[in-house]
């Protein structure tokens, strides 16, 4: 297996260098609001509290019901969004469970962030790259062209020079074809 | 950084994302991952050479221990789900560090950019090597679980496309894995959307590249190869079963004039990423 990379891209904090190219990078965190929203507004359980009412009513073991009971907090609906509002405006206590819940993605010394900007630069770096190189192959390409176009023209001038030549030389044979082929006088009979 | 792209195929010998990368710049260890029961396997070979390998999987085994969602294996095994599961384990064999997952119908790759107020692209010639350097190291260093190549269709848009493209959190495709963060494929069909957001649920990072296009073949009606088939040997209910019995909570079955589709919702799907700058060391 080859080591094809390096690992010598050390983690750079890159938010306090050049942001150049800062309007192509969005930071993939969510900003919470300041205001904390109302804790029922964090999930929706109507569809949970039918099928919660339904297993109860039911007659299956009460193992299978403890089961379904679990099942059915599938539906129960988070709207993530605002839990993330909540948790930035909970106290310490209450955010280390959602964290230990994974109700939100804690980006722990903005290292997602800052690494994303990072890579941004870079991967710009590489696109400038690629667009120099595309910008001469294309001045190649051009000048190939137009040299071609030059030569073809040149091909085209040489036929047509030769066709004249060729022209030129067929009519001067014909012309002396003709006067050879013109009876001779006789000088005899002019006296 | 070990790294290496495995390539799944089945059936599709000339496997063109092979010449796509290579054209591209990629210089690193391929491996087309193949099915024991692709009868064209012999046909791969033309591929071989000291970069470029073939690995074959026992498919049988896979259909036996994986989690398909279904009880029956309906879509005539012709799914990518088994592939992508041998390649996280030919993945953790050879101890890569992180690893990229590819369909065997790419055609190439451009990079995509905003200048002068329009969405730019130019093809990628040569560095494509360090393209994935930067993707693998990203994954390493920040602890994320998977990441992809933004495609074709996702930049249709304009601009603005590429900061749209970065909120995605479903990555698919082409995809990169971090082989330190265990994963598990789930699902006959919809597998990446499916085993993304559970993953997700629990609290693993993913997102999608805007940088770089992934060219694909242009999809059109009675287009052969690939899932194809596997979709559309199911009723569009078959279909979308998955999606509702693994994401009840977040996903809704959403009809058009001409198709049955799912929505999933993204603020119902995933927990946000929020900096630790909210987070509360001392109890007021």
């Amino acid at each position: 297996m080859n080591q094809l990379f390096d690992d010598d891209t050390a983690k750079v904090n890159p938010m306090g260098g050049d942001r150049k190219y800062s309007r192509a990078v969005r930071v993939p965190q969510y900003e919470p609001s300041t205001d904390k929203p109302d804790i029922h507004s964090l999930y929706n359980v109507e569809k949970y509290n039918r099928l919660v009412a339904r297993i109860k009513k039911s007659s299956v073991s009460e193992e299978e019901k403890k089961f379904l009971l679990f099942a059915a907090s599938r539906h129960i609906v988070f709207t993530y969004s605002r839990i993330a509002d909540y948790y930035a405006n909970s106290e310490k206590e209450m955010q280390e469970l959602m964290e230990e819940s994974a109700l939100v993605i804690l980006d722990m010394d903005d290292a997602i962030a800052n690494g994303y900007v990072a890579l941004s630069e870079k991967m710009q770096q590489l696109i400038d790259e690629e667009k120099e190189r595309d910008a001469k192959a294309r001045e190649a390409d051009k000048i190939m062209r137009e040299q071609m176009a030059l030569a073809e023209q040149k091909e085209r001038e040489a036929k047509e020079a030769k066709k004249v030549a060729n022209k030129k030389k067929k009519k001067k044979e014909e012309e002396l074809e003709n006067f050879m082929a013109e009876p001779e006088v006789d000088d005899e009979q002019n006296d | 950084m070990k790294f290496a792209i495995f390539i799944c195929s089945h059936g599709r010998p000339e496997c063109i994302t092979v010449k796509a990368l290579r054209d591209a710049g990629y210089t690193g260890d391929i491996f087309i991952v193949l099915d024991d029961e692709d009868e064209t396997h012999f046909e791969y070979n033309v591929h071989e050479n000291e970069n470029t390998h073939i690995l074959t999987f026992d498919k049988e085994w896979y259909v036996q221990h994986m989690d398909i969602g279904v009880s029956t294996v309906r879509a005539k095994r012709k799914v990518i789900l088994y592939a992508k599961q041998a390649c996280e384990d030919f993945a953790n064999a050879n101890d890569l560090d992180v690893f990229g997952i590819a369909d065997d119908d790419f055609l190439g790759f451009r990079y995509r950019y905003e200048e002068d107020g329009r969405l730019k692209s130019v093809t990628v010639s040569e560095n494509l090597d360090e393209v994935f350097n930067c993707y693998a190291q990203f994954l390493v260093h920040n602890w994320l679980c998977m990441t992809s190549v933004a495609t074709n269709q996702m930049f249709m848009g304009g601009a603005l496309t590429p900061e749209k493209i970065s909120e995605f959190r479903v990555p698919y495709s082409f995809v990169f894995r971090n082989t330190h963060i265990p994963f598990e494929w789930k699902s006959e069909l919809f597998e990446d959307v499916i085993s993304a957001t559970l993953k997700t649920q629990q609290g693993f990072f993913m997102m999608q590249m805007p940088f770089m296009q992934l060219n694909l073949k242009p999809l059109y009606a009675g287009a052969n190869g690939g899932m194809t088939d596997a979709y559309q040997s199911v009723d569009f209910i078959k279909k979308l079963f998955p999606v509702v019995q693994y994401l009840p909570s977040c996903t809704k079955i959403a009809t058009t004039a001409s198709s049955v589709s799912y929505r999933l919702i993204r603020d119902n799907a995933f927990p946000k990423l929020l900096s630790e700058k909210h987070k509360k060391y001392v109890e007021k």
